[in-house]
């Protein structure tokens, strides 16, 4: 049974820019996927659709057997509860401490009063400070997010997901703004977290090298359409350059 | 690249020429006269010297009215603020996505903008009668629509991405929309209110005067009884009542943007400080007086629209000296003339209370000065300078120059405290001397800088300028509070759309100007 299924998606945006076509792939529980291509390519159309940010216009999405588009909004809501996403920058609120925008993950389970109140249970509150020592940065829980460094930043970014308790982790470039040593500590957490929890991690990457490193698969897109899927060690040199439009 | 230079310098000689012109007619048309100054200004003097020194046995008498004063701007400033919370995002672009809302929200608040606080005011008395609560009400309303203005350009300007990042963890648009956009705002929003908290006090203080409660009552009565020493020992309250607001005000924000070194102050100085703003607001809110049931209230208010909707077309095309557009033009003059010249003051103090070209007793004194100068009400201004002019938009653009220079010279000081003295280092070193290196970085550095702060309190004198004719000192005041009183409503109503047309031409070149 698969976690994700995606059969004949498309996205054309209002302005005549069509993003994806006809894209079709599963991903297996517990699979750590990268998708590359371009710049432009449509990576990220299909992260935000895959979370609902966006909808598609055509084709449909899975998860868990659940086609997303037939949902209803509380069953949508109930459903992206547990797909967590990190961003290439971040999207923290930057005047709110590291450990509130962590909480800010359970924010879901919340009413509206506890919410503009700001209560959160003691479970939330221990859990939060949990995954903050998981990502390693428990020691500046009461550090604005402006304060802190890109690759803390992403840090709290990817402590903010786990919050959720997630099944699906998807990842939109979340290295693209960091460093190359501060890169692969950040993608280290991602495989450790991924094995840790059995994660499903869906992640997009213009770094070959790291996508070839970390996965286990790696799906190809060129102009909106899937032009390789293939198991990390069956890629071959001449395919990965095909992605990126060399002969 | 040639081509660009010339086009650029041609620029600069048009809005030269145009500044240049515009001051010119502006002194033509409110008579202004450098012999009238110089022969009659010692009548300015001894107008002070009556005042002071006050008599501070009148003191006692000063605090009652004078903390009714402080009440109405906090109750003012807080409800104001609070209901601009909610409206200044439901006019934000990125937020709220009826457009026609949007619309109808900035067109509500373009129109209060343009009506000056005091016309507020006395509408208010007719509608809910004499008292503290029209004053409140007045400065309430105001309050609203500068913060849902400054508010909603604020939210525009933030980033969504928190925002969206949460919407898509399914919990829904508005607990995201509290955690994330709501927060990102809340410092900046309140370091504005605390601002406009400081103006409402000043503004507060006049409301009297058409009986909207507040020590302005006082003030009024000691003029018309010629107790002069009495005005000034309520001008020394009131100087003590905004160096405290102000200095409150200044700690609150430090705190706010978390600019406090001491840990102490961070955590149990911010709490006291919240404990402290909610007990004094309550204070404030409660003690406001329940408007007066006798009063006419609805059916003036209804009387006011009905004017605004029908207003008198023939009095508003009317091109003779007291039709609608002469009236708007002398009123734009005393703004520019007042201005131009509050400008030019401004500047030489502003430098001599600047810590980096004075030694700090000198800079510190004409601190204090511009201080002083900032605390007197406009309309005492506005008597002080009839005595010298004569009635007439001459005292108009004295009153103006004079109410100018507060703001102006208390953002050219930052600017001047601000600047980077790289340049002014390097050219000093390189032999160049005072005058070249004013000529050469002082002013290209500063000079854009100061010409925004000119532009801005022009926009504002222009409705500043339309209350100078409660004293007598010209524009279009004079009229406006005549016909209010004799409850014609349809030229009130040519007069307020004269003025919201006014202050939107303005605006529109302003923005334009600012784009080019």
């Amino acid at each position: 049974m698969s976690k994700v299924h995606v059969e004949h998606l498309g996205k054309t945006y209002k302005n005549g820019v069509r993003a994806l076509e006809d894209v079709s792939f599963e991903v297996q529980e517990g699979e750590f996927v990268s998708f590359i291509g371009m710049s432009g390519a449509g990576k990220t159309s299909l992260i935000r659709m895959l979370n609902g940010m966006l909808v598609p216009t055509s084709g449909t999405i899975h998860i868990d057997n659940q086609e997303i588009g037939r949902l209803n909004r509380r069953e949508k809501r109930s459903v992206q509860k547990h797909i967590g996403t990190i961003y290439q920058d971040f999207c923290l609120v930057d005047g709110l401490t590291c450990y509130e925008n962590v909480l800010n993950g359970c924010l879901g389970n919340q009413n509206i009063f506890q919410t503009l109140v700001g209560i959160f249970t003691k479970e939330q509150r221990e859990y939060a400070s949990l995954v903050l020592k998981q990502v390693g940065l428990l020691d500046k829980k009461d550090v604005k997010a402006k304060e802190l460094s890109g690759g803390q930043k992403q840090r709290t970014a990817i402590a903010r997901s786990m919050m959720q308790q997630p099944q699906i982790l998807l990842a939109d470039e979340p290295v693209a703004s960091l460093d190359p040593y501060t890169s692969e500590q950040i993608l280290e957490l991602l495989k450790k977290l991924q094995k840790q929890y059995h994660l499903t991690v869906i992640i997009n990457s213009h770094n070959v090298e790291a996508s070839l490193k970390y996965s286990d698969r790696i799906i190809g897109i060129k102009e909106g359409r899937v032009v390789l899927d293939k198991q990390v060690n069956e890629v071959s040199e001449e395919e990965l350059k095909l992605v990126y439009g060399m002969k | 690249m040639c081509e660009i230079k010339r086009t650029i310098k041609y620029k600069n000689w048009i809005i030269t020429f145009l500044v240049l012109a515009a001051l010119i007619i502006s002194c033509r048309i409110t008579g202004f006269s450098m012999t009238v100054l110089t022969k009659r200004g010692n009548r300015f003097t001894e107008f002070v010297l009556k005042m002071f020194p006050a008599d501070l046995a009148y003191g006692g008498k000063v605090m009652q009215p004078l903390i009714s004063t402080i009440q109405m701007s906090v109750a003012g400033t807080l409800i104001g603020a609070g209901i601009a919370l909610l409206t200044s995002f439901l006019s934000a672009g990125n937020v709220c996505e009826s457009r026609a809302l949007r619309l109808l929200i900035k067109l509500v608040v373009q129109a209060v903008r343009t009506i000056p606080v005091l016309i507020i005011a006395l509408i208010a008395t007719f509608a809910f009668g004499i008292g503290t609560f029209a004053g409140t009400f007045a400065l309430a309303l105001y309050t609203w629509a500068i913060l849902t203005r400054i508010g909603s350009e604020d939210i525009e300007t933030l980033s969504m991405g928190a925002f969206e990042a949460l919407t898509v963890t399914g919990c829904g648009k508005v607990k995201a929309f509290i955690r994330t956009l709501f927060v990102d705002m809340l410092p900046g929003y309140l370091t504005n209110a605390l601002y406009l908290l400081e103006t409402n006090v000043r503004h507060a203080s006049i409301l009297g005067y058409v009986g909207a409660g507040g020590i302005g009552l006082l003030l009024n009565e000691k003029i018309a009884w010629r107790e002069y020493e009495k005005v000034g020992t309520i001008l020394i309250a009131l100087f003590f009542a905004v160096i405290i607001v102000e200095g409150f005000s200044w700690l609150f924000a430090r705190i706010l943007e978390g600019n406090v070194k001491k840990n102490w102050l961070r955590t149990a100085g911010k709490r006291a400080l919240w404990i402290l703003l909610g007990v004094v607001s309550i204070w404030s809110v409660c003690s406001i007086e329940r408007p007066d049931s006798s009063a006419l209230g609805m059916k003036v208010v209804r009387s006011i629209m009905d004017g605004i909707v029908h207003p008198d077309w023939n009095y508003f095309f009317s091109n003779g000296k007291d039709g609608v557009t002469w009236l708007l033009l002398e009123t734009v003059c005393i703004a520019v003339a007042g201005t131009l010249l509050g400008a030019v003051i401004a500047a030489v103090l502003s430098f001599l209370g600047s810590k980096r070209f004075m030694p700090w007793p000198v800079a510190g004194f004409f601190r204090v000065i511009v201080m002083a100068i900032r605390t007197v009400p406009v309309l005492i201004y506005g008597i002080m300078f009839l005595r010298v002019t004569g009635p007439g938009s001459f005292a108009g653009v004295l009153t103006l120059a004079v109410t100018s220079i507060g703001l102006i010279a208390k953002r050219f000081t930052v600017s001047i405290d601000r600047m980077d003295m790289s340049a002014w280092n390097a050219y000093s070193a390189m032999g160049v001397n005072v005058i070249g290196r004013i000529k050469y970085c002082l002013i290209p550095e500063l000079f854009p800088q100061f010409a925004s702060a000119v532009f801005y309190r022009f926009d504002v004198n222009i409705r500043g300028a339309s209350i100078l004719g409660l004293v007598g000192a010209g524009g279009i005041g004079a009229p406006l509070i005549t016909y209010m009183n004799q409850y014609r409503w349809d030229a009130v109503g040519a007069i307020l759309l004269g003025l919201f047309a006014l202050v939107l031409v303005i605006e529109l070149v302003s923005a334009w100007v600012r784009r080019a």
